[in-house]
């Protein structure tokens, strides 16, 4: 297989990376290496400072890897970040981070612009997202005024307003109603039909086991177990009984 | 009862940010002084030590005395309008032959190591009356008089204050738009997008120049109006302020440049800062910093500036701008001034950019 179909169909390849911050003696991600394909939603699972966030900044070139590599789309995450940026979308966990002085509309068409999409063909992909993330009735309101549900939602039509081949997801629906969820997980869902290689990083297990095809369950920053997720929960009655053991058996050794 | 809880609670969380408390109490204490002291500066050295050079062609009694005076150099000059527009010599001492004790002394009312010798020897003349014997001095100033003070008032607070404008009015813009974004958490969905960092931060230096730059042009028509309002505040005699067309555009360059370089370094400072609060804070010094350089443009004679005062950073600035508030704008202070400022800001441009790539700076805890 040439290089092109090989990351044709290994979109993401991470191998071995590492991130050690200055200061701190641990390594927040270790030796992690994991392969991630078109249509399919691989899950970071973890708790809270296992390593999900790191990966992900890693792979949206936020942050350089101590060691190690990464390849997305062909492009070399160290070597080639700009390419790389331009393949990806990623949505970062907690605070949605948008203008609050701005629209909706006007979000999600200056990151657009900063992704290099002409105005016609952003507006047409805007009425799409606008129309599949039901938000027509306040993309024209300011987004100081928008509720969590309303902010999260537009957060994401910001990062999927490219079109983009890989989508890094952290946390999407976090701190959600069970309606404004449900429309984020569609669509996700949808852009997995659309072929698009999903990394989806979460702590809710029961969210992940019903949407993702494989599965990654971080702890201290190494990969306790990884595969797809019938080969994840082989042997556990679900996912969290597996997210459980593997993480406490590492916890008390 | 409620009310001083939580004063109590809020003061004991300014009291412990070292940081907050040394530049909301330590910069301010420098500020005046400094900007006074740059004023006395330019308004006078104040050097006791300083010997001035007077040309003059009075003999016996009156010669000795200047001679021994410790800060009078008398000398001999041929063209003296000439020198003392050069800075050969600071005034000349000229005998009325008409009149019996009574003396010209010619000086340049545009440049004030000039004004202060006039000033002393006239002094020391009039020390030497006695009942009998007046001796009368007749200043000769060798500008209109009023035009000359409106230009020297312009030429002391025009850097001041200009350099407190371009350097106070971007700076909570600048703070806003980088450490803001990471306030908002916008900061790393805007650098994972396909736009590199170098023209974000480009794109974002433009900006702030341009609202830094209206912000100082307000502040600035602002105290234009004050004076004409109440010239009375500004100065007891009314002075003849006017400045050319020339003139005028230069200080509106030099003040971009000004809003530019100052931006720069406060958009870097903003990279590396963790709020905007923290940014504004960490931005505050740089106004001290900007007041060391008036002072050492305005402490400094134009005639006899050592030669690389054009090229020292900031002070050249400082200095093309007294030269033009005075109206009389010199290519060998301007030109360098400009292009150098167009280096700082590119220079200061790339550090902004620098910032920007470091994940020391964007991920700071």
């Amino acid at each position: 297989m040439g290089a092109t179909g090989l990351s044709e169909t290994r979109r993401i390849m991470v191998n071995g990376i590492s991130k050690k911050f200055k200061g701190n003696a641990v390594f927040a991600v270790d030796n992690l290496s994991f392969v991630c394909r078109p249509g399919e939603i691989t899950g970071l699972l973890g708790e809270n400072g296992a390593g999900k966030t790191t990966t992900l900044r890693i792979l949206s070139t936020m942050l350089k890897p101590s060691s190690g590599s990464a390849v997305i789309c062909g492009h070399d995450v160290r070597k080639n970040p700009s390419r790389v940026r331009r393949s990806i979308a990623v949505l970062f966990g907690g605070i949605p981070g948008l203008y609050d002085r701005l629209t909706g509309r006007e979000n999600i068409l200056y990151f657009a612009g900063l992704n290099g999409i002409t105005e016609g063909s952003a507006s047409a992909r805007l009425e799409e997202l606008v129309h599949m993330l039901d938000m027509a009735e306040y993309i024209d309101r300011r987004a100081g005024t928008f509720s969590t549900g309303m902010l999260q939602k537009t957060a994401i039509a910001r990062t999927l307003i490219h079109d983009p081949q890989v989508l890094l997801l952290d946390e999407p629906a976090a701190g959600l109603d069970m309606g404004s969820s449900r429309i984020i997980y569609d669509a996700i869902n949808h852009y997995r039909t659309q072929g698009k290689t999903i990394i989806l990083s979460s702590h809710d297990i029961g969210v992940a086991s019903g949407l993702c095809d494989n599965a990654i369950i971080l702890h201290g920053g190494h990969s306790v177990v990884q595969g797809t997720m019938e080969e994840v929960i082989t042997g556990f009655s679900s996912l969290e009984e597996a997210f459980m053991e593997y993480t406490e058996n590492r916890i008390t050794g | 009862m409620r009310v001083n809880f939580i004063l109590k609670k809020e003061l004991t969380d300014i009291l412990r940010d070292k940081r907050t408390l040394i530049i909301s109490v330590l910069v301010p204490l420098l500020l005046f002084p400094m900007v006074f002291f740059s004023m006395r500066g330019m308004t006078g050295s104040g050097n006791t030590s300083e010997v001035f050079r007077i040309s003059t062609q009075v003999q016996g009694q009156l010669r000795e005395i200047l001679g021994d005076d410790p800060k009078i150099f008398p000398t001999n000059s041929d063209n003296t309008k000439q020198e003392i527009r050069d800075g050969t010599i600071d005034a000349a001492l000229k005998v009325r032959h008409d009149k019996r004790a009574t003396y010209r002394l010619l000086y340049d009312n545009m440049d004030r190591r000039s004004i202060e010798a006039a000033s002393h020897l006239a002094a020391l003349l009039k020390s030497m009356n006695t009942p009998a014997d007046q001796i009368q001095v007749d200043m000769m100033p060798m500008h209109p008089v009023k035009k000359a003070e409106g230009w020297l008032f312009l030429s002391t607070i025009v850097p001041i204050f200009l350099f407190i404008f371009c350097c106070s009015c971007p700076l909570p813009i600048a703070a806003d738009i980088s450490a803001g974004e990471k306030e908002r958490k916008s900061l790393e969905p805007l650098l994972s997008t396909g736009t590199s960092r170098t023209v974000i931060i480009l794109g974002k230096l433009q900006a702030v120049t341009i609202a830094g730059f209206f912000s100082v042009a307000a502040f600035s028509l602002g105290l234009v109006i004050s004076y004409y309002l109440s010239p009375s505040v500004f100065t007891e005699n009314s002075m003849n302020f006017s400045l050319s067309l020339w003139s005028g555009s230069i200080i509106i360059i030099l003040a971009v440049i000004l809003t530019m370089i100052f931006s720069a370094i406060e958009i870097a400072v903003g990279v590396f800062a963790r709020s905007s609060r923290e940014a504004q804070l960490m931005g505050m010094p740089i106004l001290v910093i900007s007041m060391t350089a008036v002072y050492l443009a305005g402490a400094v004679s134009l005639k006899t500036m050592p030669a690389y005062y054009p090229h020292l950073p900031l002070v050249n600035i400082a200095l093309a701008l007294r030269t033009c508030a005075m109206d009389m704008p010199r290519v060998d202070i301007v030109l360098p001034a400009i292009l150098w400022g167009m280096v700082y800001g590119g220079v200061v441009s790339v550090l902004a950019v620098f910032m920007s790539h470091r994940e020391w700076a964007i991920f700071r805890t």
